[in-house]
């Protein structure tokens, strides 16, 4: 089996480089990217199978970044997982509705996240196997 | 001019006509009276005279001539034609004998040469009254049951001897058709008066209470609002004075009335600056709370890695000095999200999702998760929920809220094996199903000045509570927050050091209990949707 490669965008340094220390570590490949821009950049460029995307980021929020993604055929296919600080159910299903895998509120547990990740890459592979 | 039954102006008018019609009628009674015993009087004083004047000619006739011849009966008639209330003249003896009798004389001409057959007087007032020797009068009755009167006149002979009477009948039928007359005039008099006195009350009644009328409709247009009426009564009297009294207090009112809406547009408009206050403050409250989220998450991921000896061993030393920064860490975390629910429902805008739940299973789950803080504590927490309670009706993920709020609170302020105990039972009326909820404690009780504050928020009895029972005081704010968007209120019941007792009323969902309501369309208050919808709920994860 490949290695996964994760997407991880986020505006604040510390958890762009927390998160991609603890996944290289846990065997995953990792692209990181500190603004809406360059995540649409990484995403067509790199092919992630899965985004982490933080909502609250400067000039492009997380939201716009997802509806882009949503509609570019060439990313239209990979699961993108809200990763935000604000904890409010009503952003919590917009994330949903707008075609988020999950939605991951900060602060969480290292455990919480790998759990999440690893649940939505198992699903990913039953649907890629239900398709074949 | 109307007049209505029970009015002011219909009671003046009776009265005042009722006065005027006692007084004519009385005086046409008195009148008819006088009048009456007056033509009475004269008629008596006549016939008197006439007894006097003739009595003497008569006796003296009896003696000279026959009572049966021509001479004397024509003696008699031209007598009674003198006076037409004589009708009838009678010669007594002292003995009672009737000697003549004037009502008999055609019927004993016919018997001429016979003496007619003797009668005697049967009264006996009459008989003493002929005995006597000075005249008097009788009253009596005749043979119709006519009022009659009796005068006798004694006859003396010329040497004074008495041996004779002339009785004199006096009737009152001459007077009948004067009265009858002098009653037929009154009486047409009277009802003239009265008619003319009707219309004068009406009239009067009109004129006194024609100002009150306007006095009232003016006070009924005042109490529409019509605060510009006024009114205009020139009657020169107390109501003109009350009128001007009245225009002056409309004045006034009016005035009062339109400072009172100047200050309620300035009240409204304070009202809408604080609510954007407390908005904008609220806003502020998320966004600190965003910024607060953040950098926790950093240092808690670090934290939780180091500890997992993912960046190399740790020493005991440092692993426990970790330790503490994670509970910390969950602390600081745990008071960030409070402060963030509150934040948003401060602002009004709980969105409850209403929906019938069992009380029940929700009380169960809330002591399973509090089991472990109860033992730590050496608490007990028994649950009392009434047998048969049907549904409660509310958010039941901010309900729950609440009843962890106030376990905890009870938790926090009961001491080392004390009890808390989490009831509900049925309350409310016929109509309106409701539940009772109440969480009592043993604990050290709150002082009654105390208990209008414990609901504000960051408040906690005193700073050094703080301290003692950590929190940051806003659960019982959360309580009575989610409590007022459900419609009711928490009630607190206090006594130091024995224990506090919170409770609310929820409706529960009883249709049949429903039913037997007022009216059917009494449905529990809150609409229900057979769909729950997605809650808007805060996150409490």
């Amino acid at each position: 089996m490949n290695k996964k490669k994760i997407l991880i965008v986020d505006d604040e340094d510390d958890i762009l480089h927390f998160l991609e220390l603890v996944l290289r570590e846990k065997g995953y490949e990792v692209v990181t990217a500190s603004g809406g821009h360059e995540a649409l950049t990484k995403a067509q460029v790199d092919r992630p199978d899965l985004v982490l995307l933080d909502i609250m980021m400067p000039q492009m929020d997380g939201w716009e970044v997802l509806k882009l993604l949503r509609v570019d055929e060439g990313t239209s296919h990979i699961p993108v997982a809200m990763l935000s600080a604000r904890t409010e159910a009503k952003d919590r299903v917009q994330g949903l509705q707008e075609g988020a895998i999950d939605y991951i509120c900060k602060p969480f547990s290292l455990q919480e996240l790998l759990g999440k990740i690893e649940t939505i890459f198992s699903q990913v592979v039953d649907r890629g196997r239900a398709a074949r | 001019m109307r007049l209505r039954l029970n009015s002011l102006k219909t009671r003046t008018a009776v009265a005042i006509a009722a006065v005027i019609v006692l007084i004519v009628v009385a005086n046409a009674v008195y009148l008819i009276l006088t009048k009456r015993g007056e033509l009475v009087r004269q008629t008596e004083d006549q016939a008197l005279k006439f007894a006097l004047l003739t009595c003497d000619r008569i006796g003296g006739s009896y003696e000279t001539y026959d009572v049966q011849g021509f001479k004397f009966k024509e003696l008699m008639r031209q007598t009674l034609a003198l006076n037409p209330d004589v009708d009838r003249i009678q010669i007594v003896d002292v003995d009672g004998r009737i000697r003549f009798d004037s009502t008999h004389m055609d019927e004993t001409a016919s018997h001429s040469g016979f003496d007619p057959p003797e009668r005697r007087i049967q009264d006996p007032q009459l008989l003493a009254a002929v005995k006597a020797v000075a005249g008097s009068s009788i009253r009596g009755h005749d043979a119709q049951g006519g009022q009659t009167l009796e005068i006798v006149a004694p006859y003396r002979e010329d040497w004074g001897r008495h041996t004779l009477s002339v009785v004199y009948r006096v009737t009152y039928k001459n007077l009948e058709p004067g009265i009858a007359r002098l009653v037929f005039v009154t009486a047409v008099l009277t009802l003239v008066s009265i008619v003319l006195s009707v219309l004068v009350a009406v009239w009067l009644a009109t004129r006194i209470t024609k100002p009150l009328e306007a006095l009232t409709s003016g006070a009924k247009d005042l109490a529409e609002g019509h605060f510009d009426r006024r009114l205009s009564i020139t009657s020169h009297d107390e109501l003109e004075i009350l009128a001007d009294t009245f225009n002056h207090m409309t004045g006034r009112l009016k005035e009062n009335v339109e400072q009172l809406e100047e200050s309620n547009k300035k009240l409204a408009a304070v009202n809408e600056e604080l609510k954007e206050l407390d908005r904008m403050k609220s806003d502020l409250l998320a966004n600190v709370s965003h910024e607060l989220r953040t950098p926790l998450t950093a240092i808690k991921g670090y934290t939780d890695y180091i500890l997992e000896r993912r960046l190399g061993m740790i020493t005991e030393k440092q692993e426990k000095g970790l330790v503490v920064v994670q509970r910390n860490l969950e602390r600081l975390s745990k008071t960030i999200n409070a402060l963030l629910d509150f934040s948003r429902m401060d602002v009004g805008r709980i969105a409850l999702n209403l929906q019938p739940f069992a009380l029940g299973p929700l009380v169960d789950q809330i002591v399973t998760a509090l089991r472990a803080e109860l033992e730590k504590k050496g608490l007990r927490l028994a649950a009392d929920i009434e047998r048969d309670l049907p549904p409660v009706i509310g958010d039941r993920e901010k309900l729950s809220a609440v009843l962890e709020n106030l376990i905890i609170n009870a938790l926090k302020f009961t001491p080392e094996g004390g009890r808390i105990t989490v009831s509900a039972s049925r309350a409310g009326s016929p109509g309106r199903p409701a539940a009772r909820i109440r969480v009592s404690d043993t604990g050290v009780g709150i002082a009654p000045e105390q208990i209008a504050k414990i609901f504000n928020r960051f408040h906690q009895v005193d700073t050094s509570s703080t301290r003692r029972f950590g929190g940051v005081g806003l659960g019982l704010a959360i309580v009575k927050s989610i409590l007022e968007a459900h419609g009711t209120t928490v009630t607190v019941e206090s006594e130091v050091g024995r224990g506090t007792t919170f409770a609310f009323v929820l409706p529960v969902l009883d249709r049949a209990e429903a039913a037997r309501g007022r009216e059917p369309a009494e449905e529990p208050e809150v609409a229900l949707d057979d769909e729950p919808e997605v809650s808007w709920g805060p996150g409490r994860s």
